[in-house]
């Protein structure tokens, strides 16, 4: 099962933070208050997107052979995701 | 299945997601000659960004100056408005390459023009006719929404912008381009098609100059090569207002479509009626017959040109008297034994043999006449003083007598 990881509180719908860390392998648990990554605000298409941005060297043009996309259209794309992060960052 | 209806839907309505740039500019170009060449094979102007109207006949490059110049005008205006709007940074080339491949659907628009009666032809109170023009009318509507839904996605995608901003700058970007594209066509192509050019307006060649026969051979001859401005050269102002180049377009093409291809020509005749000369020219074309009929000012101005259709039955009502007279005389020939005297009575051609009774001539075509009664014909050649004489099967040639 692919799980989903919550980024919003269920109940306030404030922006949840991570608060437990667990070794799977010596079930060694840290605690505290950390901030989630900026990236994993964005949907999992949309981290997907970024990580093959990143692999074609931040080329527009590569990423639109790959996808099979139109230019203007990745670009809009990846113009997308820079004003999701921004508004996360916002 | 759903998929595969949702693929077709995108290809047909926003295909810019895959094509854009270079690529859909080159496509589209080529679709975009396509449809100049249909339009100039039904004589389908594109006068505007959406606009689309049967006139006149014109060159092939007229019909793509007009395609280019409305392609130009929305992708320039919505560039400029992509520019403004967008937070994204547009290339020219998406806004002008999708622009371009957008216009496709004026392909099978201008196609359908063929089956578009004109409104001006039609008996608008009768329902047949009415419903001849309201179906390739609506399936015409739905070309220009698809046209225009292309152009609308062409634009989002290209200058990546949603929502109010995208709706009402594309609209105002359309209208603005409609705008300037009329002024465009207006000056640019109008004008070339109007417009007497500088060299043109040199008037005739000097050995052409006051030799009324020359003049209408001329303007004969510039009609059949689609040379309006050069056949209304000689022109008076009344006669160039009242047939300008487009009607003069009009009416050849017209004649073409009636009458068929233009094949040969006679040679002229001409006729005097007090200070106007008259010149006749019977124009052969593929399905008929026209006598074009050029009547000149002392001026040597064309003061009007017609083209009646060429009526053999009737013409011996139409020849004149002045016309006979290139006839008349007294003929005679080694090879038969009587004298031929022509002569006219009025408008009728009057022969008669040396001791005979004399026999009125029919005009059945050009220098020739004939008697029925006695199965005769007469060719008459006036500038070598000729007359061939035609009966039962025997060919007699006469000279005229000094």
């Amino acid at each position: 099962m692919n799980k989903k990881l919550p980024l919003e509180c269920p109940s306030c719908s404030s922006r949840l933070k991570v608060k437990s860390l667990v070794c799977d392998t010596c079930d060694t648990a840290v605690n505290g208050m950390y901030d989630l990554p900026t990236l994993t605000g964005l949907n999992s298409d949309d981290q997907l997107f970024i990580t093959e941005f990143v692999k074609a060297s931040g080329s527009l043009k590569v990423m639109a052979q790959q996808l099979k996309l139109s230019y203007p259209t990745v670009r809009n794309l990846l113009d997308s995701v820079i004003n999701k992060l921004k508004e996360n960052d916002g | 299945m759903g998929e595969r209806e949702s693929q077709i839907r995108t290809w047909l309505f926003n295909p810019f997601i895959y094509i854009a740039g270079f690529k859909s500019l080159l496509i589209g170009i080529a679709l975009m000659a396509i449809s100049a060449w249909v339009g100039f094979l039904n004589n389908s102007h594109f006068d505007g960004v959406l606009d689309m109207h049967r006139a006149m006949a014109a060159q092939f490059h007229i019909f793509l100056l007009e395609v280019v110049i409305d392609w130009v005008s929305i992708s320039l205006v919505l560039f400029v408005l992509g520019v403004i709007l967008s937070k994204s940074k547009i290339r020219w080339i998406d806004v002008f390459g999708t622009q371009a491949l957008a216009r496709w659907p004026m392909i099978p628009a201008v196609i359908l023009m063929v089956f578009i009666p004109d409104v001006k032809d039609m008996d608008l109170s009768d329902i047949q006719s009415l419903n001849g023009l309201i179906v390739p009318a609506t399936v015409m509507l739905l070309f220009i929404i698809w046209f225009v839904a292309l152009m609308f996605n062409a634009y989002k995608i290209s200058c990546n912008l949603t929502g109010s901003k995208l709706t009402i700058s594309f609209i105002g970007g359309l209208i603005l381009a409609e705008i300037l594209s009329k002024i465009l066509i207006g000056q640019i192509v109008f004008g070339m098609l109007i417009l007497p050019q500088k060299d043109q307006l040199s008037v005739l060649p000097p050995e052409q100059k006051g030799n009324n026969v020359e003049i209408a051979k001329g303007i004969l001859t510039s009609l059949n090569e689609e040379k309006y401005r050069q056949a209304s050269i000689a022109f008076d102002d009344n006669m160039k207002n009242a047939f300008p180049v487009r009607k003069m377009s009009a009416f050849w093409s017209g004649t073409k479509m009636q009458y068929g291809e233009f094949e040969k020509n006679m040679e002229p005749t001409t006729s005097n009626q007090g200070e106007h000369e008259i010149i006749f020219i019977l124009c052969h074309f593929e399905k008929g017959k026209l006598n074009m009929k050029t009547v000149f000012n002392d001026k040597h101005e064309v003061i009007g040109l017609f083209f009646p259709p060429y009526k053999p039955q009737t013409k011996t009502i139409e020849v004149t008297e002045a016309e006979l007279k290139i006839y008349l005389g007294v003929y005679s020939s080694p090879s038969f034994p009587l004298k031929v005297t022509i002569t006219n009575d009025g408008d009728k051609l009057i022969g008669q043999a040396t001791g005979q009774p004399s026999f009125q001539l029919e005009y059945f075509e050009e220098h020739k006449f004939k008697y029925d009664q006695a199965g005769l014909k007469l060719e008459f050649i006036p500038n070598e003083n000729k007359m061939i004489l035609r009966q039962a099967g025997q060919v007699f040639e006469f000279k005229r007598e000094p």
